[in-house]
């Protein structure tokens, strides 16, 4: 048996010393692919950021092959743990090949000059991943199944024995889903890197995991295998609903960009939701991934849950049907540039 | 990767050449012209000519290397700002840096000379470096709390509206015998530097840009994104820092010498990232001084020479060719053409 390459003990992850998120403890080996899975705003994002180093973890710790994260210096952990995150990379005026050249960046010296060893890795990476025919094409230009996989050759160009990864499948459509994360765990398993990634779509999350992570209430609900998770009444148990509805709604979900319950009693128009039953994971606002971004006002509620107030686009709890239908519409319109002008 | 070298070498030759013609022209064009072989002549003679070419050793030497230089200081700190705010209409006339530093020298000035001294280049400096940072703090402050990046250029050119408001008052109650020069360089003009000047403004512009030159790396990964950045080992906060000073400096250099220049430090590092394909820092901090120098140079030649001998302040010439291309760049990313 391999040794744990990332491991948490008792971690606590939140903002400005509220834990939103507490005693995590788990592990994964190399080649591993550990999935988070739970309602909006349960914490998933905020346990990913704690482990890039992005938040200060509240108490407990992290340890990267038996050393501790808080310990390292930016210039090594950048060279054994990598990210692709919700943020749309910017990329001005670059070239895919640009792009995944950056994540040589640890490697290089003081000016970033990449050298034949670094050029040598980013097209064997970009060959992995099949990216290669982008090379020369700009990547503003490629569509978000391509940019994706682009993304994906940049974190691994890193070389990380740790890949964390924030929704990567969020505006895919699910031909792309299903290639990015075939591709992941192919790679995952013959680089032999570890993975810890958030996933809404649980049927994804069930053919690709090694282990899932359950994520309820501000704390680790179960972590297993997923045919312990997903083939048992857990789910139903995790999500309150009606036993045997679970199989049903199973099957079918693959075919929208999120899952939703058709057994729920507010299908599908969500209207008269009660506010503290809207984190439930089949109320999943697409948008939600996006943050600040989103388009509209929210506030959070006192659980941390983002609740709309007013929005940009008609993912209102009213407005729910009216979003699935314009969902194509509302995933090119989040692949614009947000800043405005 | 070998077109883009071979595109990269071309550019810089381009630019290299123009910079030799516009500093030619900018040194036999005016009221006296000078012929090139006259050119070497005093060159060689440095201006123990006859007194008719003294004019080219004394007046337009200094006058277009200072122009070389805060020009391409500007279009650096321009630069840096645009990568700071990841907005490429961001720099420090747009918002409102260079009139807060305006106003501090104007300040200065007038305190020094009711005291009946001159200032020094260095305190000059200084005062302007105080005022960028001031003007600069109020943009940070407000880019903190809104993230539209228009409202905080609108924001930015109010803060320019204010400090050059409090200039005009400030000037208006100073004494009679200062005020034409201090209007004049309140305004924006290279006509006031003599080779007294040359050694600070050539020391701190090149240090900067020498500065922003080696934070090229954590630049480019900057460029990506925050947490990209930090991914890769950049440490932010002082990251950050360094670039909010360094730009600061450069454009405080040039407002101290030469008042405040409008549009210089977006249209220069547009034009540059347009002509080299490319927005890598790498690449874009000598050619954004090169670029700005020569933006410099030729505005300031149209400046001098258009309606000789009045002169026009030059801020007035780098807005007629600034501004459009401004225009045209906010423009072209409304209609949601290539950002």
């Amino acid at each position: 048996m391999k040794e744990a390459i990332l491991r948490t003990e008792d971690l606590a992850a939140g903002y400005g010393g509220r834990a939103v998120l507490r005693d995590v403890s788990f592990s994964v080996r190399p080649g591993e692919i550990l999935t988070l899975i739970g309602p909006n705003g349960a914490g998933k994002s905020t346990l990913l950021k704690t482990i890039a180093r992005q938040l200060e973890p509240i108490a407990g710790t992290i340890l990267l092959d038996g050393e501790t994260l808080s310990s390292m210096s930016e210039s090594v952990l950048a060279k054994r743990l990598s990210i692709l995150t919700t943020e749309r990379l910017r990329a001005e005026r670059m070239s895919c090949e640009e792009v995944v050249a950056t994540g040589r960046y640890p490697y290089t010296g003081r000016l970033g000059i990449l050298s034949g060893h670094d050029r040598a890795v980013v097209r064997e990476t970009m060959a992995l991943v099949r990216v290669s025919e982008l090379r020369e094409q700009s990547f503003e230009q490629i569509s978000d199944g391509q940019r994706q996989r682009v993304m994906l050759a940049r974190a691994l160009c890193q070389e990380p024995e740790v890949l964390l990864l924030d929704e990567p499948t969020s505006f895919l459509d699910v031909r792309y889903k299903i290639e990015f994360l075939t591709t992941l765990k192919r790679l995952a398993r013959e680089k032999n890197f570890a993975v810890v990634m958030s996933l809404h779509e649980l049927d994804c999350a069930e053919s690709i995991s090694d282990f899932v992570l359950c994520i309820r209430g501000g704390a680790v609900d179960r972590v297993g295998k997923p045919e312990e998770i997903f083939r048992s009444a857990y789910l139903e148990e995790l999500y309150g609903m009606e036993p045997g509805t679970y199989d049903a709604f199973f099957g079918t979900a693959g075919d929208q960009g999120f899952f939703r319950n058709q057994h729920c009693r507010f299908f599908p128009c969500h209207r008269d939701v009660p506010e503290r039953e809207f984190n439930c994971l089949f109320c999943y606002c697409p948008l939600y991934a996006l943050g600040d971004r989103c388009g509209g006002n929210f506030r959070y509620t006192g659980e941390g849950v983002k609740s709309c107030e007013d929005c940009s686009f008609p993912h209102r709890r009213e407005n729910y049907e009216k979003l699935l239908r314009r969902w194509p519409e509302i995933a090119a319109l989040a692949g614009r540039r947000d800043d405005g002008v | 990767m070998e077109k883009q070298k071979k595109r990269c070498l071309s550019a810089f030759a381009l630019l290299l050449a123009l910079l030799f013609l516009l500093l030619a022209a900018n040194l036999s064009i005016g009221s006296i012209r000078v012929s090139p072989g006259e050119l070497l002549e005093v060159l060689r003679m440095r201006g123990e000519t006859e007194s008719a070419a003294r004019v080219v050793w004394t007046l337009r030497l200094p006058r277009l290397l200072a122009a070389c230089l805060l020009g391409g200081a500007l279009a650096v700190s321009g630069f840096l700002l645009q990568t700071f705010f990841a907005n490429p209409i961001a720099g420090p006339f747009v918002l409102g840096i260079s009139s807060g530093a305006k106003l501090t020298v104007a300040l200065t000035m007038i305190a020094a000379l009711a005291g009946g001294r001159a200032l020094s280049s260095a305190a000059m400096i200084g005062a302007a470096f105080c005022g960028s940072l001031i003007a600069m703090s109020f943009v940070l402050l407000i880019s903190a709390r809104v993230k539209n990046m228009s409202l905080l250029v609108v924001c930015g050119v109010m803060i320019g509206y204010l400090c050059s408001a409090a200039t005009e008052f400030a000037v208006t109650f100073a004494d009679d015998a200062n005020i034409v020069n201090l209007h004049n360089w309140s305004m924006g003009s290279f006509s006031g530097i003599r080779w007294a000047n040359l050694p600070v403004i050539a020391g701190v512009t090149l240090t900067g840009v020498l500065l922003s030159f080696l934070l090229s790396k954590p630049m480019s990964a900057y460029q990506l994104g925050e947490s990209y950045a930090q991914n890769m080992g950049v440490k932010l906060r002082r990251f950050r820092l360094e670039l909010i000073l360094l730009s600061s400096l450069l454009s405080a250099c040039v407002t101290a010498f030469a008042g405040p220049i409008s549009f210089v430090g977006v249209a220069a590092p547009h034009l540059m990232k347009s002509l080299f394909k490319t927005a890598k820092p790498i690449l874009m901090i000598p050619a954004c001084f090169l670029g700005g120098a020569g933006f410099c140079l030729f505005c300031d030649l149209l400046a001098r020479t258009l309606f000789a001998p009045t002169e026009l302040s030059i801020s007035s010439v780098t807005a007629v060719f600034g501004a459009p291309i401004v225009i045209g760049m906010l423009l072209q990313r409304k209609t949601g053409g290539k950002p």
